[in-house]
């Protein structure tokens, strides 16, 4: 267990990334997180409340990608739907699922568009057989940004200059349960030079992503009553790093970093961390509390 | 209140004889020391309108009382009211200075509680409020109807009815207001005068628009006084000339007008027209008809009277003056009236009787006249007649016309101020009398009264329902919803719905209107929309999936529903939600436009507004507070919304504005030296201590982000009140004497228990 001041913001990551990428060649690799969770949509528990419809904002991604694949010819995108559950999580486009073939940006954008239609509908019907209301709704946001990771790895493989990110475009509220695999999931994107941008639909703030956007150097925004998620796309979330470079993003972070100590949940200034699973703590311990991890 | 006793030297007949001097709570009495001596001095201190000390360090110092002057606030009508005499006063010498400023301050104390007695704040508040024209309050009022949020502010701020008084006690419990609203301890912090005092700017354009409308009349004398008086003993004839008679004199004689604008200053100078005018009235008016006598005096008779120009205006001018003018106003005019009237047979000669003129005859008396054998007299005497009714309506329109709405500082201002409101219209456009002119007859003389006028019926649109069923069928949906359903089963409706291709789901239950639309889910019919617009839709095989759409829905929802598990609510029974196929009248859906420009500016001017705020809280570019890694700890992007409802919102803005008011009242306090000041920080002081408890009070009941942007916000205006409180602090150290003085009015008026008005 290391001692450290757990007060202090992570620093940003500065704009040429770091570890495992190699110097950018304008092209971009997106890997676009949809959340399709039909609780979300339907307006029920109020989280959408009408703000949003699901067809409005699937067409402003479309329109987005179809921008996004237009400002470089090496530029891919991968749509990944969240759904309720884990297992609901699916590709709506593979198109990086099988090989360097898939990696191709030449065909026509209404291909695209109807192909990403298409597998939101097999989706969308495969879901509502198995869609079952009673089962409690765990966002799977931590499996889908590994998955998206992933993604990104095997992009590098194909494309070893290209600059990968992941945009989040979700309603739903963090899942407390997965903060531990979150925050390693976030710090594997960080780690890999993967940007994490969040676009919020709901009226709740989502500080899991605030965090994963400020940890990776990305942008979060959650738009407000009236305002279309092609507008904030469009003007926050340029096509390329060179051009991000070049603006200044105003959207900001609200959250609060103070720590507090996973054993009686008191702020803290100063307290011990877990080496192994990062777990803070008021007082020093032999073993984690959390994790398990043995000091000894 | 305990008595003052000070020893002091009165004059007692014309001697300086030491004594002292006791002051009580009502009155001030002078005792000589001296058992035997006389003289002794009281006077009421209601009866004490001044009191004045001489300068610190003179050689006897003194304290000068003035006994039934007149009020401190009108010494400049006692001044105007110079042969007044001198008020008493009372002149008390002092051995040493600090007995004589004792005095003098706790007489000056006691003199305010004598007067706040005299006169209520009520009373004050009143004639405060009586000092204001009607124009000001009109604007003032339509200032309050035109700007909802300073109506709010004022609705707060200020307690109608009654004024902010002080130490004023409203008994126990929560005072109700004249309004029927409860009081809440801002109320009544401000005075009516106070909140507009900081506002005139606002409606002085209004007021002076008011004003404006309504002509300044002059005086109705039918000629100026430019006789002159003489003072007997020498033959020197004295007129006084003012702007205002001379502008009269132009306005009336335009022929003076033009003799003036033609010789001065090329010909002669102001004062020598001036004289040759008067002496010409003179001389006319002391010939009393009589022909001039001497060349100068008909030559001034002629310059003035226009005959020597020989050039009168044109004829068209004079008939479309003539037709113009109102027939309220023109007696007997008709078409060429002024054509041989006007000042032909020369202004004046009406006061002296030299020409008294017979009676206006009717034109059937002016015609038989005529026709007889001495007609030439009667036509002449017509004339006259005509000549006299044509400087009456003359006259009337100038007293019409009023004063004029430029500056009049000099001769030729006048003049040319006169020749403006001629060449206006003059009355016919002032008097707001429709028509004008003699071609119409008198019953076209309309005058127009907004109050009498009636009021204009308001646009209203048909409102037409293409299926009147379908809005009873929605508002008796809305009513089952509200008598409170099973809301699992709407819940597990809505998600079948939601889940079941595409079935549309009535979101808010009221009205129905063919054309609205609910916000569309996860579904196939939602992807169809997509697809139509981006024209893929052929691309796509819907055909098994349509089927299993229609499977799942058309056959019962079974498919769809069977999924559907709902948990029974506490105390009622589960049933199984059954989705029915509702029969409805949209028409397809179909998305709008991508893009909806206004909402695409309003959107950029927000990023914009970020932008610039970001760079003016640190002046950072991008790169440099990337590189600094403190870019994101900068003010919360959305700080007006994130976490805040927005009622809690509304609550916030509205308690920032009324901070912001009371601060304003609270620095234009300063300095706090009398016990007015006091009392207007005081009142305000602890109006800013409600508001900021019920900030305070408001945060705790928000979430953390909430509090957090909530804390951002009004963090300025925290700092602006926490300066406010720690300056009224330091000033009851600092003034420690005039904050008692306060105090014991404040106690004397029994205000000590509830300084302010509040619940």
């Amino acid at each position: 267990m290391s001692r450290s001041r757990c007060h202090v913001p992570p620093k940003p990551l500065p704009l040429s990334f770091s570890r495992g990428s190699l110097p950018s060649d304008g092209s971009s690799v997106l890997v676009i997180l949809f959340e399709t969770n039909p609780l979300l949509w339907s307006g029920l528990g109020g989280r959408l409340d009408g703000k949003e419809s699901f067809d409005e904002t699937l067409r402003q991604l479309l329109v987005y990608m179809i921008g996004f694949l237009s400002l470089h010819e090496q530029n891919r995108v991968v749509i990944i739907a969240l759904h309720s559950n884990v297992e609901h999580c699916m590709y709506a486009i593979p198109t990086l699922a099988s090989g360097e073939n898939d990696l191709t940006n030449t065909g026509s954008k209404s291909d695209l568009c109807a192909q990403v239609i298409s597998n939101l509908a097999t989706l969308a019907m495969r879901m509502r057989s198995d869609f079952d209301l009673s089962t409690k709704s765990n966002m799977p946001l931590t499996t889908v940004i590994s998955m998206a990771l992933c993604c990104v790895n095997r992009a590098r493989v194909y494309k070893p200059h290209c600059s990968p990110r992941i945009l989040c475009i979700l309603g739903s509220q963090d899942s407390s349960g997965q903060y531990f695999s979150g925050m390693n999931a976030i710090f594997s994107a960080k780690n890999s030079g993967v940007r994490i941008d969040a676009c919020l639909l709901g009226y709740t703030d989502s500080f899991f992503l605030q965090q994963a956007a400020q940890i990776t150097g990305g942008s979060y925004c959650m738009l407000q009553q009236g305002e279309k998620a092609l507008y904030y796309l469009l003007s926050d979330l340029p096509g390329s790093e060179s051009i991000r470079a070049k603006l200044q993003s105003p959207r900001k972070f609200c959250s609060e970093y103070q720590a507090t100590c996973f054993c009686h949940e008191v702020n803290l200034q100063v307290g011990f961390v877990c080496s192994v699973c990062l777990t803070i703590f008021c007082e020093r311990c032999r073993k984690c509390l959390a994790c398990f991890a043995d000091y000894t | 209140m305990a008595d003052l006793t000070v020893p002091c030297a009165a004059t007692v007949a014309g001697a300086q004889v030491p004594g002292h001097v006791t002051l009580t709570s009502d009155r001030l009495r002078w005792r000589p020391d001296a058992a035997s001596a006389t003289g002794e001095k009281s006077a009421a201190l209601v009866s004490i309108t001044a009191h004045q000390r001489n300068k610190a360090g003179a050689a006897k110092p003194s304290l000068r009382l003035v006994l039934g002057g007149d009020p401190p606030g009108a010494k400049a009508a006692a001044k105007a009211k110079a042969a007044k005499p001198k008020p008493p006063a009372m002149v008390l010498t002092f051995a040493l200075e600090s007995d004589r400023d004792a005095l003098s301050d706790e007489l000056k104390s006691r003199l305010a509680v004598v007067a706040a007695r005299r006169a209520p704040a009520s009373n004050l508040t009143s004639l405060a409020r009586a000092s204001d024209s009607a124009a000001t309050l009109a604007a003032r009022a339509a200032l309050l109807k035109a700007n909802p949020e300073l109506a709010a502010l004022h609705a707060t701020l200020v307690k109608k009815g009654k004024g902010a008084t002080l130490g004023k006690t409203t008994g126990e419990g929560g005072a109700a207001d004249d309004d029927g609203t409860e009081d809440d301890g801002i109320r009544g912090a401000v005075t009516e005068e106070q909140f507009w005092a900081e506002r005139e700017h606002l409606f002085d354009a209004a007021v002076a628009k008011k004003g404006a409308a309504q002509v300044a009349g002059v005086s109705n004398a039918l000629d100026g006084d430019v006789k002159g008086t003489r003072d007997g003993r020498t033959d020197t004839v004295s007129c006084a000339l003012s702007n205002e008679k001379m502008h009269r004199i132009f306005a009336e004689r335009p022929a003076v007008r033009r003799a003036f604008l033609d010789n001065v200053p090329s010909k002669m100078t102001e004062r020598e027209f001036w004289t040759r005018f008067l002496r010409s009235e003179y001389f006319k008016a002391a010939r009393a008809g009589a022909p001039p006598q001497g060349e100068e005096e008909a030559a001034d008779l002629a310059l003035f009277s226009g005959s020597a120009k020989g050039a009168p205006p044109a004829a068209a001018k004079k008939t479309a003056a003539n037709k113009s003018l109102a027939k309220a106003v023109n007696l007997v005019a008709d078409a060429d009236d002024d054509l041989r009237g006007g000042a032909a047979g020369g202004f004046g000669v009406f006061r002296d009787g030299g020409r008294e003129p017979p009676p206006p005859s009717s034109e059937a008396a002016v015609a038989a006249a005529r026709a007889s054998a001495g007609g030439v007299k009667a036509a002449a005497a017509k004339y006259a007649a005509r000549e006299v009714l044509a400087n009456l309506n003359h006259h009337a329109e100038v007293v019409l016309r009023g004063r004029p709405s430029q500056p009049v500082t000099d001769a030729r201002s006048a003049a040319l101020a006169a020749a403006a409101q001629e060449d206006a219209g003059g009355a016919a456009g002032l008097c707001s009398i429709g028509g004008g002119g003699g071609d119409d007859d008198d019953g076209d003389v309309v005058v127009v009264l907004d109050d009498l006028r009636e009021p204009e019926e308001v646009k209203r649109r048909t409102l037409t329902l293409r299926d009147e069923s379908a809005y009873f069928r929605g508002a008796a949906a809305a009513a089952g919803k509200a008598a409170g359903t099973n809301a699992n089963a709407q819940l597990a409706a809505a998600a079948a719905a939601a889940t079941s291709g595409g079935k549309k789901r009535k979101a808010g239950g009221g009205g129905g209107d063919d054309d609205e639309y609910e916000p569309s889910g996860f579904d196939v019919e939602a992807l169809k929309r997509v697809a139509r617009f981006f024209k893929v839709e052929h691309k796509i095989d819907w055909g098994e999936r349509a089927d299993e759409d229609e499977t799942a829905t058309g056959a019962g929802g079974k498919k769809g529903a069977k999924k559907i598990k709902s948990e029974p609510a506490e105390g009622t029974t589960a049933t199984a939600p059954t989705p029915t196929p509702t029969t409805t009248n949209k028409k397809p859906r179909e998305l709008g436009p991508l893009v909806d420009p206004a909402q695409a500016r309003k959107q950029l001017d927000a990023i914009a507004e970020e932008n610039r705020r970001a760079k003016k809280n640190k002046g950072w570019t991008r790169a440099e507070a990337l590189a600094s890694g403190a870019f994101y700890t900068l003010v919360p992007i959305r700080p007006l919304t994130d976490g805040v409802p927005p009622a809690v919102d509304a609550e916030i803005k509205a308690d920032a504005a009324t901070a912001a008011e009371l601060l304003k009242h609270f620095w234009s306090a300063r300095p706090f030296a009398t016990a007015a000041a006091w009392d207007r920080a005081y009142r305000v002081n602890a109006a800013l201590g409600v508001l900021y408890d019920r900030m305070e009070t408001r945060k705790k009941t928000l979430t953390p982000a909430g509090r957090h942007a909530s804390a951002g916000r009004l963090s300025p205006l925290i700092a602006a009140m926490d300066a406010a409180f720690s300056f009224y602090d330091e000033e009851k150290r600092t003034r420690a004497g005039s904050y008692a003085a306060f105090e014991r009015e404040r106690e004397a008026r029994g205000g000590a228990s509830a300084p302010i008005e509040l619940s």
